[in-house]
């Protein structure tokens, strides 16, 4: 139905069936061989996306929000190299849409030297900022395969500046959003079409050049598929594909099978609907039959109708790939074929199945929050018998600035800042979590760019970086730390300046067993500072972390408690904010810390000291940092005992809790209370026949 | 081995059917029902974890804790050592989570199995 919305290709999400040709195909492929092949597909797509990462101009494109994967004809992804694992998957959607709508339409066709752009949420399954290209393969004249480049590009023209805005009330808000459009034809670039977009958005030249990248990547990898196409023909190409996505799923299907059998749920809470601190809850209960994992929301907040954290099941299904791929199937090939022993049931109009033209931009909390529920479910289906997989989770992602204006260099600039790659990961079994170790969603790519070079393109002046006192999960392991940050406007009249993120009331971030989550993270403004009679001043000693800025308020100013998010505003030159990201969970109970790794971590300033003697109960000399082990032990256990004394039984706790209850406005947009339950669901993955037993 | 480890803190004993704790061998309550069952249960206020909230301006607070009317930390612990098992973040007064419900009969079979081949 071209023209039109189509409701069925964004859910074929698992692989399609094997064509005949395929089916043949496979029958002759030797393994050794596919594993060659493998290797080969991967060192291609990597050319690819870093093709795209060196070209692009957006903050995204150089810090690795990229992917480059080539897709079968029949759209399922057969190899991907990526800093950002869910856009592995998401590309399948876009290419199957071009496979079902263009490739027999008269009037546009799929022909070589093609490309697509593609930039709707619907199709492409994040946010409107996310964009790709999606170019048809041809050997002599015969499609066998699609290949697509995809990045974060920011600023698309929505109400707000960066394109991510948190005032959206309607996708109609959020700036430019095409289904898959030709934009190259014959391997020339439609220029009408990319001056159309240019006029529709804030920053013109990163658009640009960041289409172009995309492009160029798709060009690079059809370059050198061209060279193995002759090399091992088209026939045994195409089968070598969907063999290797059929191998990863059969590879997957039996790392599922060594799990108990079992049920496991959790909820987690976002408290961010736009820019409004008020709950929404997503629950799932993960059930865990053979070789198959079954999840189901049911429970989940319903959809936002005029605030934009509403998400799409793509999303949903999409973010979980940054822990499947990362760790339960890190070495596992990256493609559609993970995706075949994951089932899902998502409530229709909850918060995370939304109705196409609710908002959206806020859809990545709403995906990640829903990434952080699955990882502690995974934690604990896997922990009897793959404790070595067992992770905390990261921080909760996404934290950063968004800014926009006229730049020191008299141009438009508008983006999201990279201080959302320096995630603290949450701690493991035996060891501490990995302080800022990048976008719990990226972690392969994303780094949070280096300082100079961020003030070079940008008009920023940082005060300070550094690891996030405090930041991380306490626990026998402790988290990583996340990054503390200030920055000032600077060599400019103003810009229009705010947050991005959310977790400022309620953490998203989980322990596991017995560890403790991170904190919410504060953001502040401070406005009509001193600053600049302070850098000219021989004895003013300016801050070098968010607690001395907080507590020792030596920028004299006026403050203002601000939060994740929070839409831009205008701010002045030498006005400030001051943040952090988030670090990871912890493992296990604080007090059975080794007590000299809470004397390294004072040491390195990751803990405090408050936190050295409440949470983890160690006696030690302030000054040498010497443990009395002692007088640790004893603490320790007089801990152990006042646990005791002020834990109550679950039946008699249970009672009294039961009684209370947030505030009404707070559970604005919660849905029913505690729980709301759906009749309508949308079913990904063969779930019926669950249904049907 | 009649124990089976499930988590850092938890084990089943499959011969009896129940939840134990892992560091001091104590019974909590059926392997079929929710540990919490058998556990202590305290809610923890956020500051003694987070720290208490710095007044930046007058008025204005920044926390690290969360706001109690969002969320609560609720900590669980053994009640014959008082190890804590799990700590669970929930707003107020929703229900506490029953988050592991493994099925005790494959997993009887399943064990019974690498015994018989072991």
């Amino acid at each position: 139905m071209p023209g039109g919305i189509d409701f069925e290709v964004r859910s074929r999400f698992h692989p399609e069936k094997p064509t005949q040709l395929e089916l043949e195909g496979m029958e002759r492929i030797d393994p050794t061989e596919a594993g060659i092949f493998a290797h080969k597909l991967l060192t291609i797509v990597g050319e690819g996306n870093e093709t795209l990462m060196k070209l692009g101009a957006s903050t995204g494109c150089r810090w690795g929000d990229t992917a480059c994967a080539i897709y079968t004809t029949s759209g399922d992804n057969a190899a991907t190299a990526t800093g950002l694992f869910f856009h592995a998957v998401l590309g399948s959607i876009p290419a199957k849409y071009v496979a079902k709508h263009w490739l027999n339409d008269p009037a546009v066709g799929v022909k070589p030297g093609d490309a697509f752009f593609c930039s709707d949420p619907f199709y492409a399954g994040v946010h409107a900022p996310d964009m790709g290209v999606i170019s048809p393969i041809f050997y002599k004249d015969r499609l066998v395969c699609y290949v697509g480049a995809l990045n974060h590009t920011g600023e698309c023209g929505a109400c707000e500046p960066g394109g991510m805005p948190t005032t959206s009330k309607s996708i109609y808000d959020e700036g430019i959003q095409f289904p898959p459009v030709k934009i190259a034809e014959n391997y020339i670039l439609r220029e009408d079409l990319l001056n159309a977009i240019n006029h529709m958005v804030r920053d013109p030249r990163v658009m640009t050049l960041d289409i172009k990248a995309k492009i160029a990547a798709t060009r690079v990898v059809e370059k050198r598929l061209q060279a193995l196409l002759e090399k091992i023909g088209p026939d045994y190409f195409m089968a070598m594909l969907r063999y290797k996505i059929d191998s990863t799923a059969q590879a997957a299907k039996k790392r599922i099978s060594q799990l108990n059998d079992g049920i496991f749920r959790d909820v987690q809470f976002l408290d961010a609907v736009g820019p409004l601190s008020k709950l929404l809850k997503i629950a799932i209960t993960l059930e865990k039959k053979g070789d198959t994992l079954y999840l189901d929301y049911d429970g989940t907040s319903p959809q936002t109708e005029d605030r934009s954290a509403n998400c799409i099941p793509i999303g949903i299904i999409a973010i979980q790939m940054t822990y499947f791929m990362c760790h339960l199937f890190y070495d596992l090939p990256h493609n559609s074929g993970i995706l075949e022993p994951l089932r899902y049931k998502i409530p229709v109009r909850s918060f995370l199945n939304a109705d196409r033209e609710l908002p959206k931009a806020g859809s990545p909390f709403t995906m990640d929050v829903n990434r952080q529920t699955m990882w502690q479910v995974i934690n604990k289906a896997i922990s009897s018998v793959m404790r070595e997989f067992v992770l905390a989770q990261p921080a909760n992602s996404f934290n950063t600035v968004v800014y926009g204006g006229i730049n020191q260099y008299g141009a438009p600039f508008a983006d999201a800042g990279a201080e959302m790659n320096a995630d603290g990961f949450g701690a493991r079994f035996d060891k501490d979590g990995v302080h800022v170790a990048g976008a719990s969603f990226a972690p392969m790519s994303s780094e949070p760019g280096e300082v100079e070079s961020l003030e070079a393109a940008l008009p920023f002046l940082y005060l300070y970086r550094g690891l996030h006192r405090d930041s991380c999960g306490h626990g026998k392991f402790r988290g990583g730390a996340g990054m503390d940050y200030a920055i000032a406007v600077y060599d400019v009249p103003g810009i229009a300046f705010g947050s991005w993120g959310y977790n400022s009331k309620a953490t998203s971030n989980k322990g596991i067993f017995g560890g403790y989550a991170s904190p919410v993270l504060p953001f502040v403004r401070i406005f009509n500072t001193n600053l600049r009679e302070m850098m000219t001043s021989k004895e003013a000693k300016l801050p070098c972390s968010s607690w001395m800025t907080y507590e020792g308020k030596q920028i004299k100013g006026t403050y203002q408690a601000d939060k994740y998010p929070s839409p831009p505003i205008p701010m002045k030159e030498y006005e400030i904010v001051a943040g952090g990201s988030g670090g990871g969970g912890g493992y296990g109970d604080p007090l059975e810390r080794d007590p000299w790794l809470v004397m390294k971590d004072i040491e390195d300033g990751i803990i405090s000291h408050r936190s050295a003697r409440e949470i983890y109960k160690v006696a030690y000399d302030e000054n040498a940092l010497l443990v009395d082990e002692e007088k640790t032990k004893i603490l320790r256990e007089e801990e152990r005992m006042n646990r005791r004394k002020r834990g109550i039984s679950f039946e008699e706790f249970e009672k009294e809790w039961l009684k209370k209850r947030p505030p009404e406005e707070i559970l604005e947009y919660y849905g029913e209370w505690p729980e709301k339950k759906y009749e309508s669901f949308s079913y990904f993955g063969s779930y019926l026949d669950k249904e049907k037993e | 081995m009649d124990k089976v480890r499930i988590t850092e803190y938890l084990d089943i004993d499959l011969k009896k059917e129940m939840w134990c704790c892992n560091r001091c061998g104590s019974e909590f309550v059926s392997a079929r029902e929710s540990y919490i069952k058998g556990c202590l249960v305290y809610e923890r206020p956020g500051s003694d974890v987070y720290g208490p909230p710095i007044e930046v301006a007058e008025g204005q607070c920044v926390s690290y804790a969360p706001d109690p009317d969002l969320m609560r930390i609720i900590e669980v612990y053994c009640p014959a050592c008082g190890v804590m098992i799990e700590v669970q973040y929930l707003p107020p007064g929703h229900p506490i989570l029953f988050d592991i419900q493994l099925d005790i009969d494959k997993l009887e079979e399943r064990y019974l199995k690498e015994q018989a081949q072991a």
